[in-house]
């Protein structure tokens, strides 16, 4: 039986071990996710990566509970993990594939943290995070490339989870035009939502629309009921908790210092 | 919204040289083919099944390449070989690729995919086949080395056509083919099909110069390039891209291919290795291994006998039959030749049109 | 009554390169490439959104009044259209 190598990675509260008997697939790992590496992780999920030979039908991927059973499925990746165990198998044709099922994984294990996860950049601004939601096109890019490099958390997806009586933005790996090469996070300052305009301008919003326009950014692979009142019920106390605005940006013109004030924390 | 109709628009083109960004990448599905052609650059050791076949990356490599390659910004995906017909797994490949959006080319000779690939392959939507023909049936059969290949390869190649997939009629043009071009190009007409007469031979791929002798005299070449009524595949489309003639290649830059075992080279026919998917992941090779970074670099001024030759805008420089000649940065004598003939009969080139495709 | 909808045609190719999004049109050796909010209701049409969708989208994204919104994404699926880019959906 060829012995089998880890490697733990952590973003945010949730941490995984992939454990293999093939080191190059481990090797893969390392160099996809250098910043998140972690020696010590906290109450991981034990996963066995395992080979997926045979092709599956084309599908939207999504994760399923039942009992203690969760199942995370994908064309290109099949995993069964127990609840209870925090540990099971995944079945992936490459290393590749993990970007998607470690998206679909966090979107579950974050109904328990009290999180979600956004297509939104973020960044550090005096010691708070200022996270930016939007889809593709809608000006994330643009404002990543205005903040300075090292306070940037992500340009493409942002972790929120509750800590305590705080909420926490967290960086992640996955990344769009502007990689970030480091793993930071911090405290929830305000959401700023993105409004191509010809002037650059905010104005506070109101909870339902900051509702509705963050649910518009929000990943989420559930096909459960009770799981999607669950993300509802987290949306509906981030936004009570949070304070959102709506910021009209005009891209081709320089903000100076409208992006700062604009976004007052 | 803009629009431009030809394939590879300025923009792309510019986007994808300053991000060295592959938009086009060939994919070698196999080297394994039934026929035997007198002038395929496949040496017949790799051609052969026995040898080959369990060297060749599995349906779930190729799958996890397109993904790949898609994350690295390709668009047009060209699968070849050796005959891709000969792959059990062809269509799952292609639907792969369609699903992650490529524009998928087909090369094949056309004698090895039944009606229900072909069948299959036309729902899946695939942009064009090129189908290669030499001539009428006799003529095309002794290249081939196989008898009745030119009716499967005709009967391919309007099955595919009635399927809704535009079909290019690929011929070389060498000694024994060129009589045959006045009928391949009616053949072409008659069934609305495209066609393409390409003058470039080149040695075999393990050195064996033996495809070299097939190739058309300079005479014969003149008559074709003579005759304004063929479409040879190195002409361009407008004078403007005259003035921009440079001797610099997109291969490795904005072209790559991949072979059967997963070895990404900068082309089909300049084999330097830069790496092998299945041990590396294809963006640590393209943008890190040491012999992707030598050709990055490259640049006009490192071509010191062609950037200042008279005939350069005339050139189907090809940095592959440079390297097969011995030097990449180097002159090919069958670039020179086809660009003095080029310049005598106004026949206007451009690097890229190898890899364009025709209207 | 079923709102209209609409889909990507066939045979198209598609790729997000460096941050501008192409699309190949290989029955016409063309080359499209959608700007700003082009590219918003173009992604929307692959979702199968409807216009009213559509507007909604964006007047969050842009500082635009509904009215206008509609009239430019109306305009907009228009071009597609007669470009046979996209297509009705039956109903």
């Amino acid at each position: 039986m060829t012995p089998l190598s880890t490697v733990s990675i952590a973003i945010g509260p949730v941490a995984l071990t992939f454990r293999s008997g093939q080191k190059e697939t481990l090797r893969q790992i390392r160099s996809m996710y250098p910043s998140f590496l972690t020696n010590k992780p906290v109450r991981p999920w034990t996963v066995d990566l395992l080979s997926l030979e045979k092709n599956r039908p084309a599908a939207a991927p999504f994760f399923r509970r039942k009992d203690n059973a969760l199942k995370l499925s994908w064309s290109r990746f099949d995993g069964d993990l127990d609840l209870s165990r925090r540990a099971g198998r995944l079945k992936i044709r490459s290393a590749g594939v993990l970007g998607t099922f470690l998206r679909v994984f966090l979107t579950h294990e974050l109904l328990e943290l009290n999180g979600l996860l956004l297509h939104a950049a973020g960044a550090l601004w005096e010691g708070k995070a200022a996270v930016f939601p939007g889809r593709s096109g809608s000006g994330k890019s643009t404002i990543s490339r205005l903040v300075p490099r090292a306070s940037l958390l992500s340009d493409e997806i942002i972790l929120l989870y509750r800590k305590g009586t705080r909420w926490m933005a967290q960086g992640t790996p996955f990344t769009g035009e502007s990689p970030v090469h480091h793993n930071a996070s911090g405290p929830l300052g305000r959401l700023v939502f993105l409004r191509k305009s010809a002037r650059w301008d905010r104005q506070d919003i109101e909870r339902p629309d900051a509702a509705r326009r963050l649910l518009r950014c929000t990943l989420f692979f559930g096909r459960n009921d009770p799981d999607y009142a669950r993300l509802l019920d987290i949306v509906r106390r981030l936004v009570g908790d949070v304070s959102a605005s709506l910021l009209h940006f005009r891209p081709d013109l320089p903000p100076g210092r409208c992006l700062h004030d604009c976004c007052p924390l | 919204m803009r629009t431009a109709c030809h394939p590879v628009s300025d923009r792309l083109a510019s986007l994808c040289e300053t991000h060295l960004i592959p938009h086009t990448a060939l994919l070698e599905l196999t080297w394994r083919c039934a026929l035997n052609c007198l002038h395929c650059y496949i040496p017949a050791g790799h051609r052969r099944k026995s040898l080959r076949q369990a060297s060749e990356l599995t349906s779930a490599q190729w799958c996890d390449a397109l993904d790949q390659l898609a994350d690295l910004g390709t668009l047009y995906l060209i699968l070849s070989g050796g005959e891709i017909g000969l792959r059990q797994d062809l269509t799952d490949i292609v639907r792969h690729a369609r699903e992650r959006d490529f524009d998928v080319t087909l090369y094949t000779s056309g004698t090895s995919m039944d009606d229900r690939t072909i069948d299959a392959l036309g729902r899946l939507e695939v942009a064009r086949v090129e189908i290669s023909v030499y001539g009428r049936p006799k003529p095309h059969d002794a290249i081939t080395g196989n008898a009745g290949s030119f009716q499967k390869s005709f009967r391919t190649a309007k099955r595919f056509a009635a399927a809704g997939v535009q079909v290019v009629l690929k011929c070389t043009l060498m000694e024994r083919t060129f009589g045959e071009y006045p009928s391949l190009i009616e053949l072409a007409k008659e069934h609305g099909f495209s066609y393409q007469l390409d003058p470039i031979l080149v040695p075999r791929d393990d050195g064996d110069p033996t495809p070299l002798d097939y190739r058309l005299d300079d005479d014969g070449m003149s008559a074709v390039f003579k005759d304004v009524s063929a479409r040879v595949s190195t002409e361009i489309r407008s004078l403007e891209e005259l003035s921009g003639a440079s001797p610099e290649c997109a291969a490795g830059k904005t072209f790559l291919s991949i072979g059967p075992d997963g070895t990404v080279y900068p082309c089909i026919e300049w084999r330097t290795e830069l790496g092998n998917i299945s041990e590396r992941p294809l963006r640590d090779i393209w943008f890190h291994s040491e012999e992707a970074g030598r050709i990055h670099s490259l640049r006009a001024r490192d071509y010191v006998v062609c950037r200042s030759c008279e005939l350069l805008a005339w050139c189907p420089r090809c940095t592959g039959m440079a390297f097969r000649e011995g030097d990449v940065l180097g002159k090919a004598a069958e670039s020179c030749r086809l660009a003095a003939l080029n310049r005598r009969f106004h026949r206007l080139v451009t690097p890229h049109a190898k890899h364009a495709v025709l209207c | 009554m079923t709102a209209v909808r609409y889909r990507h045609a066939g045979r198209l190719a598609q790729r997000k390169i460096a941050g501008t999004l192409f699309i190949v049109d290989p029955r016409h050796a063309c080359l499209h490439q959608p700007h700003g909010s082009g590219e918003t209701i173009w992604e929307m049409v692959r979702s199968g959104n409807t216009i009213p969708e559509m507007v909604e989208a964006l007047c969050d994204d842009y500082d635009v009044e509904p009215a206008r919104a509609e009239k430019d994404i109306r305009r907009f699926l228009r071009e597609l259209r007669r470009k046979k880019l996209i297509e009705e959906i039956p109903r």
